[in-house]
């Protein structure tokens, strides 16, 4: 029993000192020495009055004080055009960037929000669970057939009855491209007229519809620091051709002409050109595409 | 006879095909009268990827005001810099357009170039542009011009330029600071009236340490800060002009002054005076001198804070027999208790926005930063330890600093900044101890 | 090896119970060891060990307890003895709290034992205030035990007191 009393206060002591000698101190901070400032005591009278007169928008006397100067910066806010940069190509046109920059295919991951902080007083906090969980079920459950696996199907049924060199030049993709294009110019106002005539929407199936989803909200960078999440809310059209690749510019639809909604627009289109193209099933290409952004689940400003 | 039979049947082959063509054609058409339309309710939170290589022109303050910029909205935490060794494109040319294709490769979403030269007079001439990667458009530029002395000022301005671009928010990086800078022993610190930008550097002393320094703000219309300070022997207010060094006593009340702010007009100082055990809430008018009595309690009124259009004022008093943020008009009418929850709360700073206080709030032996609506609702923590205090706002009212004292003999104060939402807390080196920040407006 | 558990335990007792009784006890008063002999009458020594110069005052209160009472009595029946005495008393406050209400705080209790003084019959013009706040502690460890030494007022001799 002594043995154990003495051998376990020996030990205590030794980890007690071994502790003591390597555990390093806290950090103490050497002081900066900074230049001293000359101060000097001016007559309340003479500093009142020199306040005043400079709150009186007069001109910024040069002081021969000796410290760095706000010297006023000019600010000549440029239009788009640069007068230095006038040889500059017109940017107006959306170039197809190739499909090098074909993403990989996204993993259906959890996404991963920032933990809201454990201390946070309960107040809306963002609801990504619910989020997720909550697929197009309206759309997904009508059971209207769909009508492009049926014109599939038709094409290969007269592919076999007609000549096939003559069918491979007219399917092929650089062939039919300049047609197509030519058949947009000419039906070009007729089909407009038809889609805004009614929302005539091409029923997808459960799988393209979440692939298309989960793709678009991975291509999606949320403006931050924009407080209210409503603001964001924007809608944008584009089409794509018949390798997936959207022809045109996207274009808004509804974002409102303020600041907020003119970025909210932005960040939607480079989600909508960031996936392009849109091949990974027949029936996204040669079609039109209206995608509704809305985060007002997600942000809590 | 068999040229007939030859020519019906390529007339034939052509009808066919011509049938396949309406056919095939009048398919794609057909689909194209519909629409997919789908919602997508989130989105990637995270800061915007963007790519901010230096500034062509001159050598060293071409990469120097690249880095200010990057370093700036690094630390706002909605942007992310992306590393320059990522880069395929290398920016030669302010003229030229970029090669977009190059920057979506690694995932840029906007894009910064630059050009800064030194010119014929010397001063310094900056420009910049904004570029959208995907949409492949400039989003924004402009054009600076200042002595070479500026240079910081200039990337600061542009930070601001881009953050405002991209977030519709007004940005805060063109700012300055103020704050106690701390050395020895903690039973008797040494502090000095300090000042720095926003991102730590140009730090300069606007005292000496000879006399303690305490809670330093700004003017918001003028060169000018104002501070309690011991040098008279006692507890008192004075007005500092940053660019002169200048000092001035505010009050020649006999009365101890202290917790001192300006007006959002710049016109008056509000300030606590002492008398006989009760602190009281004053303002004084600064080109009158007379002072007026806002509260006239037996109680301890102090800390007080403009709303920004200067029609009321925040600030905490324990006449309910602990500390407790109120708020009444400027003219000290209808002061109202807004703070009930389980706790002490103390330093309240309205949001240049307007639409929060925050506060230090003491509950349980802890320290906590927090904001509410001017209404008292919506109590919202940012941040809790053992002793975090005093919040002051950024002019755009989403980023707040504070301090943070770290316990016991050896402990001391550091500056802290962290977002409105709570996120992106960092540390604000500043090579000392360092109290009681105050946050400048945007710098005219 | 329960044995030496058992150890373990017993030394740790043992330490803790030594540790507990270098603490000051809260109702002893706040008077060092006295050296009667070498203060001179009427010096500041005399003031500050035989008087006692501080007060203490409970977690967020300006309010003398019955001890600081006390002490200011016997400070009050100095400082008629000594009537060319003046005096500054100063207010201050532990770390626990926010600057500027620590100012005020400090104040308060500053007020309170002069005015205390005062009743007990000193002239007020030999009494001023000033207030630290918690700017000047002179405990620094961040427990109760420090604290609570710290939320005092000093009564400082600012002149008149005898050499010694």
């Amino acid at each position: 029993m002594r043995w154990s009393l003495i051998a376990s206060t020996l030990i205590h002591t030794a980890i007690l000192l071994a502790a003591v000698v390597v555990l390093p101190s806290p950090d103490e901070y050497d002081p900066v020495e900074d230049e001293a400032v000359p101060v000097e005591i001016v007559d309340v009278a003479e500093f009142s009055k020199r306040v005043a007169s400079a709150k009186d928008g007069e001109e910024k006397v040069e002081k021969p004080a000796p410290k760095p100067e706000e010297e006023k910066l000019q600010v000549a806010p440029a239009p788009q055009k640069l007068p230095q940069v006038a040889e500059l190509p017109p940017l107006d046109e959306v170039i197809d960037i190739p499909a090098l920059t074909k993403q990989p295919e996204p993993e259906p991951e959890p996404e991963k929000q920032p933990e809201p902080k454990p201390k946070a007083e309960p107040e809306p906090k963002p609801a990504p669970k619910e989020v997720k969980t909550e697929p197009e079920k309206p759309k997904a459950a009508r059971p209207r057939p769909r009508r492009k696996p049926k014109i599939a199907k038709k094409k290969p049924k007269k592919k076999r009855k007609f000549d096939a060199d003559a069918l491979t030049a007219l399917l092929d993709k650089s062939a039919e491209k300049p047609l197509l294009q030519k058949k947009t110019e000419e039906t070009g106002t007729p089909r407009k007229a038809k889609h805004d005539a009614s929302g005539d929407d091409t029923v997808l199936s459960a799988t393209e519809r979440d692939w298309l989803i989960q793709r678009l909200s991975q291509c999606w960078i949320i403006p931050g620091g924009v407080k209210d999440a409503a603001r964001l809310r924007v809608t944008v059209e584009y089409e794509t051709d018949s390798t997936g690749h959207i022809v045109g510019n996207p274009r808004n639809v509804n974002a409102p002409s303020d600041e907020v909604g003119r970025i909210a627009g932005e960040s939607a289109v480079r989600a909508v050109l960031d996936c392009a193209p849109y091949d990974r099933f027949e029936t996204f290409k040669n079609h039109k595409f209206r995608v509704n952004f809305d985060p007002k689940t997600m942000l809590n400003g | 006879m068999r040229t007939e039979g030859r020519v019906l049947a390529a007339i034939r082959q052509f009808t066919m095909v011509l049938i396949v063509a309406v056919a095939g054609f009048l398919a794609p058409v057909h689909s194209a009268h519909a629409v997919i339309e789908i919602d997508i309710t989130k989105g990637k939170v995270e800061p915007m990827p963007v790519a901010i290589p230096s500034f062509v022109g001159d050598p060293k303050f071409g990469p120097d005001i690249a880095g200010v910029i990057s370093n700036n909205l690094r630390r706002s935490g909605l942007f992310n810099p992306l590393p320059p060794s990522s880069y395929i494109e290398q920016i030669t040319s302010f003229s030229a357009a970029p090669r977009f294709g190059d920057w979506r490769i690694i995932k840029a979403q906007a894009l910064l170039t630059g050009q800064v030269t030194v010119q014929g007079d010397g001063r310094l001439k900056a420009e910049f542009r904004l570029w959208d990667v995907l949409a492949q458009k400039q989003l924004t530029g402009f054009q600076f011009v200042t002595t070479p002395r500026n240079w910081r000022r200039i990337g600061h301005l542009i930070s601001d330029a881009v953050y405002q671009r991209l977030t519709g928010e007004k940005g805060y990086f063109d700012t300055r600071v103020v704050y106690v800078s701390e050395t020895g022993p903690k039973s008797k610190r040494v502090k000095k009236l300090t000042i720095m930008d926003q991102d730590g550097f140009n730090k300069r002393a606007l005292t000496n340490g000879g006399d303690l320094v305490l809670t330093p703000r700004f003017s918001p219309t003028s060169q000018e800060i104002t501070y309690m300070s011991y040098a008279s022997g006692r507890p008192k207010v004075y007005l500092l002009n940053i660019e002169t060094g200048q000092r001035e006593l505010v009050s020649n009340d006999p009365s101890m002054s202290f917790s001192p702010r300006f007006s959002p007009d710049g016109q008056r100082v509000i300030m606590s005076l002492q008398r006989g055990g009760n602190s009281n809430i004053f303002t004084m008018d600064l080109r009158t001198r007379s002072t007026r009595q806002l509260t006239k309690t037996a109680a301890i009124d102090t800390a007080p804070s403009y709303a920004p259009d200067g029609r009321q004022v925040a600030f905490e008093s324990d006449r309910a027999g602990s500390q407790q943020i109120y708020v009444m008009n400027s003219d000290g009418t209808n002061q109202r208790r807004i703070s009930f929850g389980k706790g002490r709360y103390s330093t309240p700073v309205w949001s240049p926005r307007g639409d929060v206080i925050a506060f230090t709030k003491l509950s349980k032996g802890r320290f906590l930063i927090g904001v509410m609506r001017p209404d008292g609702s919506g109590e919202r923590i940012l941040t809790e330890g053992y002793h975090n205090e005093g919040p002051t706002w950024a002019p755009n009212g989403r980023v707040l600093m504070f301090f943070r004292e770290t316990r016991g003999e050896r402990g001391g104060a550091k500056l802290y900044s962290v977002d409105l939402t709570g996120y992106n807390e960092q540390e604000i080196k500043t090579g000392t101890w360092a109290s009681d920040p105050a946050w400048s407006p945007l710098i005219q | 090896m329960t044995r030496l558990l058992e150890g373990f335990k017993i030394v740790a007792i043992a330490l803790a119970l030594l540790g507990l009784a270098a603490c000051s006890s809260k109702d002893k008063p706040d008077v060092a060891a006295v050296d009667v002999e070498n203060a001179t009458p009427g010096s500041q020594r005399d003031f500050t060990i035989n008087v006692g110069d501080r007060v203490l005052f409970l977690v967020d209160q300006s309010t003398l307890t019955p001890q600081a009472q006390e002490i200011l009595r016997r400070q009050a029946t100095w400082l008629r003895q000594y009537g060319q005495v003046t005096i500054q008393v100063e207010g201050h406050a532990d770390e626990r709290g926010t600057r500027e209400y620590n100012i005020a705080l400090s104040a308060r209790r500053a007020e309170a034992s002069k005015n205390f003084l005062i009743a007990q019959g000193i002239e007020p013009g030999r009494v001023s205030t000033i207030a630290f706040g918690k700017e000047r502690p002179v405990a620094l460890c961040a427990e109760e035990s420090c604290f609570s030494q710290n939320r005092r007022s000093v009564t400082v001799i600012t002149a008149g007191a005898v050499a010694g």
